[in-house]
């Protein structure tokens, strides 16, 4: 028995219970057929993807890290592959130590997010326009207004 | 027409491995932030070793990280 990982991603045309219970039959088939213990499982719930699959624009990601027998993981690797309820999946050999939870997963990836670094560009760049912008024009705006007052 | 460049705008900023400073042995395809941070450009291109400082296996790890991530759309291609 080894120590797996897999990330299943679930389409999100199936409603989050309906993709649970999938998640659920999953793990059912690992310990009940294949004689394989869940170590750790987690749901992360809906998720933006990173580019389009199919007509897929979101999808339900879960963690699952399981004891397994190596020589029938070809077997079950198959068998999710041909599932049409599975949109994809990874399996590794778990990495060592506990597992992050998505909360920090989540909490990282926020950390260090392009919006923020995008808006912090903005942010620097916007009072210098401003500042040029109003020197002139407030210089330009008394200049016609003296000469009204002139005229 | 060698040497008129200066060698300073060229040369290599010594960085130290932020992997082996925390004693981490592999990279994690799962944590986005860690990748965001170090592993991909804005356009989600690979960082080069010379700008990130990684050791070589690190960025080996780092790499395989990445394209992991990607198949799995946590991270995209292109942007």
């Amino acid at each position: 028995m080894k120590k797996y990982e897999t990330l299943f991603l679930f389409p999100s045309d199936l409603a989050e219970t309906a993709a649970q219970k999938v998640f659920e039959e999953i793990k059912k088939r690992i310990t009940e057929d294949f004689s394989g213990t869940v170590v750790f499982s987690e749901w992360w719930g809906k998720r933006p993807l990173a580019y389009r699959i199919g007509s897929f624009n979101t999808g339900f990601y879960a963690l699952l890290q399981y004891s397994f027998p190596p020589e029938k993981l070809k077997e079950f690797d198959e068998e999710l592959r041909i599932n049409a309820k599975v949109l994809r999946f990874l399996s590794l050999i778990a990495p060592e130590g506990e597992p992050l939870s998505y909360a920090k997963l989540v909490a990282e990836e926020h950390a260090f997010s392009d919006e923020k670094s995008a808006g912090k560009r903005r942010a620097k760049k916007r009072p210098k326009r401003i500042e040029n912008l109003k020197s002139p024009q407030s210089s330009l705006l008394s200049d016609a207004s003296g000469n009204s007052e002139n005229d | 027409m060698t040497s008129t460049t200066p060698k300073t705008s060229m040369a290599k900023v010594n960085k130290k491995c932020p992997f082996c400073a925390n004693g981490e042995k592999s990279v994690d395809y799962k944590n986005i932030g860690i990748l965001k941070q170090y592993g991909i450009t804005f356009f989600s291109k690979i960082k080069p070793r010379k700008y990130t400082g990684i050791c070589l296996s690190h960025q080996k790890r780092m790499a395989t990280a990445i394209k992991q991530a990607r198949f799995m759309a946590l991270v995209p291609f292109v942007k």
